[in-house]
């Protein structure tokens, strides 16, 4: 009987002891032990609270499916439509590039990280894409995001602020930041002074909106 | 580094105005990496004695004793084998030439699944013009599965740490060069190599579209509607500036290597290729002067990729942007119009399954029409350093594997299996040209190696997949140090 309570005294001791070990180890890091604040409402709000560096990142960046239907919904643009290169759908000349796979050439395994032509291959189709909306939304009917932007001024208007913030609003699920809008006021000055008169507007709407299509928010997740 | 020492570290920075603390960042992030196109345009002009490697894949497996080591039935017989069930052609259907021993086969006859399409081979013509640069290579490889048997094609069976044979050529004469490895192939020919040590300007690029890929080099090449380039200039500024460098999702993420290669991908290669301006150089249209000749030479490019694989390879090489490429027919069929125009049947060289004789005797003559125009094309193109092109080059023609040996009751219209044993083709000015290494044995239609220095056959060999990955480098002057186990394959090389 003895020895049965010496061997439950020795567990209980060592449970003690584990538990002390852990407290100390906790103890040990000092702030790092304390619960993280969490980020994600700076990240979505865009303020400029500091965000935290993630040490453990898994970052991908979009495939042609996930791309495209993005791409489509954002611009509200049919998703085979977005760009047309030789008579067809561009985005399947850099199917591979883009992470798709193609039966046709044995290829069934997706590239996962991106190679130094995908980047490219995605401002391509993003600047076509643009270049759609923009043409629409400029060529009377009902505009959806570049409403009432002025043919040729140089101010950067309250339709100007507006067309950038359903652009932000469609790509990235979020407002912009006044550094955004200060990018995008300043990119008209620039236009201003680049283009002529009654271009001023048009090429304007297709330079932001392939910046925010072409961010890295925009195109890795 | 410590988590306390990376908080210490930041905590400095923040005396620091912000911009340039996040200038810094992106600079950080963009950082002194493996392919940077920068450094390596740097190094282009230290690298201008260059080979060059056109892998030539037959995909389905391009039998070496249906080409240039058929046997005649006669030769069998004498041999006391049994020409009805061995496959061997009757002696009218095959070329020998006095001043070679290769062989050619003219096979003459219809594949009668593929709506009676006639073929008409003429191997010897192809021989009496290019013997002098070919030899052919005995071989015994390792896997009857077509995608892994594709992949030890080029790999020597993982001779060298599973670095691909194109990623090897590319590491030793790609340096400085925008697209060192162009792979424009298809299944296990174009697969990356397993070796996380390559440099990453070696890896290839793949290429699914060959009529219209060059555009994907450029952001904004031949977009009619795209603000100008001034603008586009802008545009990337602010966005790389303004939008992306105090974005909150950067800040989170700058660590990813996803992110840090996106960056360095869409400035410094970016510029490169704009540079160069290789979506022009390299379009397949009749707006880029590079490109007239070739599509006069392979004028049915918009409906064969084959031979748009062919002007993109030529341009590629010539131009000055790429040291290997790799091409060939694929496993879809591509006909200009019904059935009975099949330029390449399902399946390629594997529709051999269906009827063998034609088939082979269809996709050899397809690959020997495309070998033969590059070949062309290569010669007329004056190296920098003198000489042309294809002084420089070596033509690998690499395969699956063979096909069964057997045919029966002598019949001419036959079905054939996947075979281990099988050669390759090899031409360059730089291999040991009209030559067939190792031998066959009439009563079985199986090859057999040959002694590596001397080149002797002997039928006690058989010439490994690593042995001929490592003679095909050596012939191409590249050091197969790394190869474990290889021997010097001397009696591959010219000189």
């Amino acid at each position: 009987m003895a020895h049965h309570k010496t061997k439950i005294l020795a567990m209980i001791g060592m449970l003690i002891l584990m538990d002390g070990c852990s407290w100390f180890k906790k103890k040990g890091r000092g702030n790092q032990a304390a619960p993280r604040k969490p980020k994600s409402a700076d990240i979505r709000s865009g303020d400029d609270g500091e965000p935290g560096l993630s040490h453990r990142a898994n970052v991908r960046f979009k495939k042609i499916f996930l791309l495209r239907n993005d791409y489509a919904r954002a611009l509200q643009l049919p998703p085979n439509q977005l760009c047309v290169e030789a008579g067809k759908d561009c985005l399947e000349n850099y199917n591979i590039v883009l992470g798709g796979v193609d039966a046709n050439l044995m290829l069934y395994e997706r590239i996962e990280k991106p190679v130094p032509t995908s980047p490219i291959a995605i401002e391509r189709v993003a600047l076509q894409a643009c270049a759609r909306r923009v043409d629409l939304d400029f060529g009377g009917g009902s505009p959806l995001i570049f409403t009432r932007i002025p043919a040729s001024s140089t101010n950067f208007t309250d339709a100007h602020k507006d067309a950038v913030q359903r652009l932000y609003r469609n790509f990235l699920q979020r407002d912009p930041t006044d550094g955004d809008y200060a990018g995008h006021e300043k990119l008209l000055d620039s236009v201003s002074s680049m283009v002529s008169g009654n271009e001023i507007g048009k090429t304007w709407a297709k330079s932001a909106c392939w910046m925010v299509a072409t961010q890295l928010e925009s195109v890795l997740y | 580094m410590s988590r306390s020492k990376k908080n210490s570290k930041n905590h400095k920075r923040s005396g620091l105005d912000r911009r340039e603390v996040l200038t810094q960042g992106l600079i950080l992030a963009m950082g002194p990496l493996l392919w940077s196109p920068r450094r390596l345009l740097a190094a282009e002009t230290a690298t201008d004695d260059r080979r060059f490697l056109i892998v030539m894949h037959g995909s389905g497996g391009a039998s070496i004793i249906d080409s240039f080591m058929a046997l005649s039935s006669n030769e069998v017989r004498s041999a006391g084998g049994d020409a009805n069930q061995l496959n061997c052609y009757e002696p009218a259907q095959l070329v020998s030439f006095s001043d070679s021993p290769l062989r050619a086969v003219n096979y003459q006859g219809t594949i009668a699944v593929l709506g009676n399409l006639k073929v008409q081979g003429a191997q010897d013509a192809f021989v009496r013009k290019h013997k002098q640069d070919m030899m052919v290579v005995t071989t015994e490889s390792t896997s009857v599965t077509h995608t892994t048997a594709q992949k030890r094609s080029v790999t020597g069976n993982e001779a060298w740490s599973g670095r691909t044979i194109q990623e090897v050529v590319a590491a030793s004469y790609g340096k400085g060069l925008p697209l060192a490895n162009l792979l424009l192939g298809q299944g296990g020919f174009v697969e990356h190599g397993i070796d996380s040590s390559l440099p990453g300007f070696a890896k290839g690029i793949l290429v699914n579209e060959p009529a219209t890929w060059s555009k994907g080099l450029s952001s904004a090449y031949g977009i009619d509607e795209a603000p100008s380039e001034e603008v586009m200039a802008v545009a990337r500024e602010i966005r790389d500036q303004m939008l992306d460098a105090p974005s909150a999702f950067y800040r989170t993420f700058k660590e990813s290597p996803v992110m840090r290669d996106w960056i360095r991908a869409r400035s410094d290669t970016r510029d490169l290729f704009e540079r160069s301006k290789l979506a022009a150089g390299l379009d397949i249209s009749s707006g880029n002067a590079n490109a007239i000749e070739l599509m006069r030479v392979f004028p049915d490019y918009t409906w064969d990729p084959y031979e748009a694989q062919a002007i993109l390879a030529c341009m590629a090489i010539t131009q000055g942007t790429t040291c290997t490429v790799t091409l060939g027919p694929s496993f879809t069929v591509v006909s200009k119009g019904g059935l009975s125009e099949t330029r390449n049947p399902p399946i390629g060289f594997d529709f051999s399954h269906a009827s063998h004789r034609g088939v082979q005797s269809l996709m050899w003559t397809r690959m020997l029409s495309i070998t033969d125009r590059m070949i062309g094309f290569l010669k007329s193109k004056e190296y920098p350093r003198g000489g042309s092109y294809w002084d420089r080059s070596l033509a690998y023609f690499a395969t699956d594997f063979g096909r069964s040996k057997i045919r029966p009751g002598a019949a001419d219209v036959f079905a054939s299996g996947h075979h281990l044993n099988n050669g390759v083709l090899v031409i360059s000015p730089m291999a040991n040209g009209n030559k067939v290494l190792g031998g066959i044995d009439p009563k079985t239609a199986l090859t057999y190696g040959f002694d590596p220095a001397s080149g002797r056959p002997d039928t006690g060999r058989k010439t490994e997949e690593k042995d001929l990955f490592a003679g095909l480098l050596q012939a191409m002057n590249i050091n197969t140090s790394a190869v474990h186990g290889a021997p010097d394959m001397r009696a591959m090389r010219r000189r």
